[in-house]
């Protein structure tokens, strides 16, 4: 087509974007080390273009056909830390194969994705029937809590972050929308009572203002209600009190709270262009924790300041805009939702750790994508970029 | 997916990087200097460097007050009780008990002396947690000597401007009232440090080296000082005070008992706890804050205002019969001296011949007379907690007893400095250099002059003299009745007569109701060109003449006749 010849096969923007962040997602982790993980760093960059060039040019219709082999494949992996491991805290997010160590649930993520766009996108789906929510639903949960179990809640709240953001894509009606979501916001919402309350009475506000039926009100507020007083008895210490020590950092002042006030300090001490590549203080004197992984974005903060922030944020607003166009212009509904997926994936693991970085979230273990620096993560980032890369080829073949 | 759902997706999109794009601008432009500064704070940990504290000198040079080093033994961690009781034994030192209850670091012993320190530090390896910290100590080298005019310092109690916690600070004496020369500016040092407190390096650029202390020098002379407090060993309540006629200035002053300085704060308290525990208030200084009636002594000063009021002359007799009759009251000499003239009422002391001038003086007259020659006044020293001492006036009898309600007996007491009378050594000091100079009233000091380590002079003591409202006649008769005091052959004072100097004293002493009398002595020397005023109390010592004398007579031939060059004694 002549239009597809126009645009040409490659999105250049999204190449741009990507190896950009690349490069500068390099240049953190050197500085984070002190240039002592940059080798390994350049290895999985290299092995995440090898999964992208993977994803770019493996014929599409094969994603499709092998999906729920994938999404098998992923929650057997999901499966393998929970039966050798422990009870040890945060091991078991991880597959120790002795000689490389990954994290299932960043793999899951794809396996997820892919069936689930496979389902949603199907002739049989009817958005406004109950019905056909149940399986996409039975496909979520099952990596969801395994994941959830693992533990590692930020990976699962990416998963629901997946889920609905495909049925919104489809047109599934708000109502049922609702009934997934907000029993989550009210779980999380619980652990501070006058926050739970606002909650409820802001829900109760907004669905009378949406003029929705009585038994529609009745059973969401229900739901709510049920969840938010259950949750205290099912949630562990640890995230207890990391919800808490957001809520109240002060408190804990060596505890995760200390950890979001150094990345505080460290960020709002850079200003407007850093203290200098090398020169943060903060993460040369080991003042905040896991700098090269979940803390990555605090040394891009302290070293290049807000322009360099605002470099990274501006990539990543690139890359997540391009992902959603393309899934607007998609060839079919499954690689529409692919593709809407991997811009969801990117945003949701962005402002979590952005956002935490920044205070504005409780601590949460999760990358930031293409510059924390984690072999699953970049492997799996990249390859949603290929699919993207992919899905834009394609986006005029019939 | 239709239209509206794109648009939704991009405004979510959208607002989400408004959102941590606003927080970033409020972290990093809004907020930006204070999250520095807490970056800084952080990374750098200040460290004081204490100024070392000034030293003190006597007026030839000789040091008297300085600084050294202490070695504290330290325990970091508490889990090593067995070491510590092996340490106990080895070292043959007493060491705080260790109990659950302490904290750490926990100073085990202080000062444990350079040969402790050295074997700890030796066998370092062998005893984990435990640690030698050096501090910087006051020094004194002449330990109880002269510990009044030193005075002591301490740990100031609360943060004030110019210090910082643990800082040390005078507490009584020159110490206390010179503590803003002598204490010096603490520097400052920055470290970087990682997040576990360790150093990482020193920022030498913003290093402040400490500012010492400036350096004292006292008008003490140490050899006199040590002199007299030889010749008062025997006793163990006193105060003497020793005064250069001339300026003013105090060459020695005794206060016993007395108190090692190097000691006030040694850990366990039990030196403290002595020294507040002893009925004598040894921290007291009695040649400036303890009253005493004068006795005798003051004779001097009701002749003076007597002769001056033109009452009497030197001509005028009066008869002693062992006492004087007022009213149905009879207020006894302490010998019959027959008839009396003035000048044998003082050589020989007698009681009568005041009484009789006493009456005719009256309170107020004799009152009013001792104020304007310096007593019940401060004198202005410059050393914390003088006291005036008192005179007591008609007001204070009326305030006291009741207007008209005492007996006119008091002038007859106070004419022989009994009653309520109180005067402190150092204001006998400054009246009988006032006597032996001429007529000038100074200001006693003990600082002569303060220099920095640069040297130069910051401050000079020094004293305007005012005059006695006294004529130069009656001065020089007082003189002259004083040299007679110690050499006539009757005179009270005559134990201390000396065949190498002319001394001229006065006797005194003080009726104490609660005991044995205070031996009170005054004198100058040598007669003709005095250079030295001295006034000696001895509490419960007895008599003036016998005990005080003799005192002050060895005093001032040790030290004026060694300075004459007179060797043979």
């Amino acid at each position: 087509m002549q239009e597809g010849r126009r645009a040409g096969p490659l999105d250049l923007w999204v190449v741009a974007a990507l190896i950009l962040l690349l490069v500068f997602g390099s240049l953190i982790v050197y500085s984070a080390t002190e240039g002592e993980y940059v080798k390994r760093h350049g290895a999985y960059i290299l092995l995440g273009g090898l999964a992208l060039l993977f994803a770019y040019t493996f014929h599409f219709r094969n994603f499709w056909a092998l999906s729920y082999f994938i999404w098998l494949g992923s929650v057997a992996l999901l499966t393998i830390p929970l039966l050798t491991h422990s009870q040890e805290v945060f091991a078991r997010r991880w597959v120790d194969l002795g000689f490389i160590r990954f994290q299932p649930s960043e793999f899951a993520k794809i396996g997820l994705i892919l069936a689930l766009a496979r389902n949603i996108s199907a002739k049989q789906f009817d958005p406004r029937k109950l019905k056909s929510l149940i399986a996409p639903i039975g496909i979520f949960l099952l990596p969801f809590g395994l994941t959830v179990v693992e533990p590692d809640l930020t990976t699962a709240l990416v998963f629901c972050v997946i889920l609905v953001g495909m049925f919104i894509w489809r047109g599934v009606s708000l109502f049922y929308i609702l009934i997934l979501v907000t029993p989550v916001l009210s779980v999380v919402l619980s652990f501070h009572h006058v926050f739970w309350g606002i909650y409820m009475a802001l829900l109760l506000v907004g669905l009378l203002v949406l003029r929705r039926s009585g038994f529609q009100i009745f059973s969401l507020f229900a739901m709510n209600s049920i969840v938010g007083v259950l949750n205290p008895i099912l949630l562990k210490d640890y995230q207890r009190s990391r919800i808490a020590s957001f809520v109240n950092p002060s408190g804990d002042p060596r505890g995760s709270g200390w950890s979001i006030f150094q990345s505080k300090i460290a960020i709002g001490s850079g200003g407007i262009l850093g203290k200098g590549f090398m020169m943060g203080t903060q993460k040369k004197l080991a003042f905040l924790p896991a700098v090269h992984t979940d803390l990555a974005f605090s040394v891009v903060g302290e070293e290049f300041g807000f322009i360099g922030c605002v470099v990274i944020l501006g990539l990543l607003f690139v890359l997540i805009l391009r992902a959603i166009t393309i899934a607007s212009c998609a060839r079919n509904m499954f690689g529409s939702l692919v593709a809407l997926s991997a811009g969801l994936v990117l945003l949701s693991q962005t402002v979590i750790n952005v956002g935490m970085n920044l205070g504005l979230v409780p601590v949460a273990g999760i990358p930031l994508p293409f510059v924390s620096y984690g072999g699953s993560s970049l492997l799996v980032s990249m390859a949603l970029v290929g699919l993207l890369l992919n899905i834009h080829r394609r986006r005029f073949d019939y | 997916m239709s239209q509206s759902t794109l648009r939704l997706f991009k405004t979510i999109v959208g607002l989400c990087f408004v959102a941590l794009s606003i927080r970033l601008f409020q972290l990093q432009f809004v907020e930006g200097t204070k999250w520095f500064r807490l970056s800084e704070e952080n990374r750098v940990k200040l460290l004081y460097i204490r100024a070392p504290r000034g030293r003190m000198f006597d007026r030839n040079g000789c040091l008297l007050v300085n600084n050294r080093s202490s070695y504290s033994l330290v325990l970091d961690e508490t889990s090593n009780h067995g070491l510590v009781e092996n340490l106990k034994e080895e070292l043959d030192i007493p060491l705080r008990t260790v109990d659950s209850t302490i904290s750490c670091p926990f100073t085990l012993a202080r000062d444990i002396g350079i040969q402790v320190a050295s074997y700890i530090e030796e066998h370092n390896h062998e005893l984990p947690g435990l640690s030698v910290e050096t501090r910087v100590v006051r020094n004194y080298p002449y330990g109880t000597v002269a510990s009044h005019v030193f005075g002591y310092i301490g740990e100031i109690s609360k943060l004030k401007r110019g210090y910082t916690l643990g800082d040390q600070t005078g507490l009584t004496g020159t110490e206390n009232q010179y503590e803003s020369y002598l204490k010096g500016e603490n520097g400052t040092e920055y470290l970087e440090v990682d997040a576990k407190g360790r150093a990482i390096r020193k920022l030498e650029e913003r290093t402040e080296a400490a500012v010492p202390g400036n350096d004292v020098y006292l008008t003490l002379d140490m050899e006199l000082q040590s002199i007299m407090e030889s010749e008062l060993a025997q006793y163990e309540v006193c105060a003497a005070v020793a005064m250069d006629p001339r300026d003013g200035s105090i060459l020695a002053m005794v206060s016993k008992p007395n108190f090692d300085p190097n000691q006030v704060f040694m850990t366990p308290a039990e030196y403290w706890r002595k020294l507040t525990d002893s009925p004598h208030s040894p921290l007291w200084n009695r040649a400036i804050s303890s009253g005493y009636p004068p006795g005798s002594v003051f004779k001097l000063v009701v002749v003076a205002i007597g002769l001056e009021g033109g009452v009497v002359n030197r001509r005028t007799t009066m008869h002693c019969g062992g006492g004087y009759q007022l009213g149905n009251r009879f207020f006894k000499c302490w010998d019959v001296h027959g008839k009396v003239d003035l000048r044998e009422a003082i050589v020989q002391s007698c009681d009568s011949y005041l009484y009789q001038l006493g009456e005719r003086l009256g309170v107020q007259r004799i009152a009013e007379g001792a104020l304007k020659l310096g007593f019940g006044s401060l004198t202005g020293i410059d050393l914390p907690n003088e006291k005036p001492g008192l005179i007591p006036t008609t007001e204070w009898y009326d305030s006291k007893y009741g207007k008209g309600n005492w007996s006119r007996g008091v002038a007859l007491n106070l004419s022989v400095g009994q009653g309520e009378i109180l005067v402190t050594p150092v204001q006998l000091a400054r009246f009988i250099s006032a006597l032996a100079n001429g007529g000038i009233l100074y200001r006693p000091f003990v600082v002569r002059e303060i220099v920095d380590r640069d040297g130069r002079r910051l401050y000079r003591g020094e004293s305007k003299g005012e005059r006695l409202p006294l004529s130069n006649q009656t001065i020089q008769t007082l003189r002259e009745f004083m040299l007679g005091v110690v050499n006539d052959e009757l005179g009270t004072g005559i134990r201390g007569r000396s065949e190498f100097v002319q001394i001229g004293g006065k006797t005194g002493t003080a009726q104490n109701p609660t005991g044995e009398d205070h031996a009170v002595f005054c004198c100058f020397a040598p007669f003709d060109k005095p250079r030295i005023a001295m006034a000696i109390i001895i509490e419960r010592g007895g008599h003036g003449g016998p005990v005080a004398a003799p005192i002050a007579r060895r005093v001032i031939e040790r030290y004026v006749c060694k300075k004459e060059g007179v060797q043979d004694l």
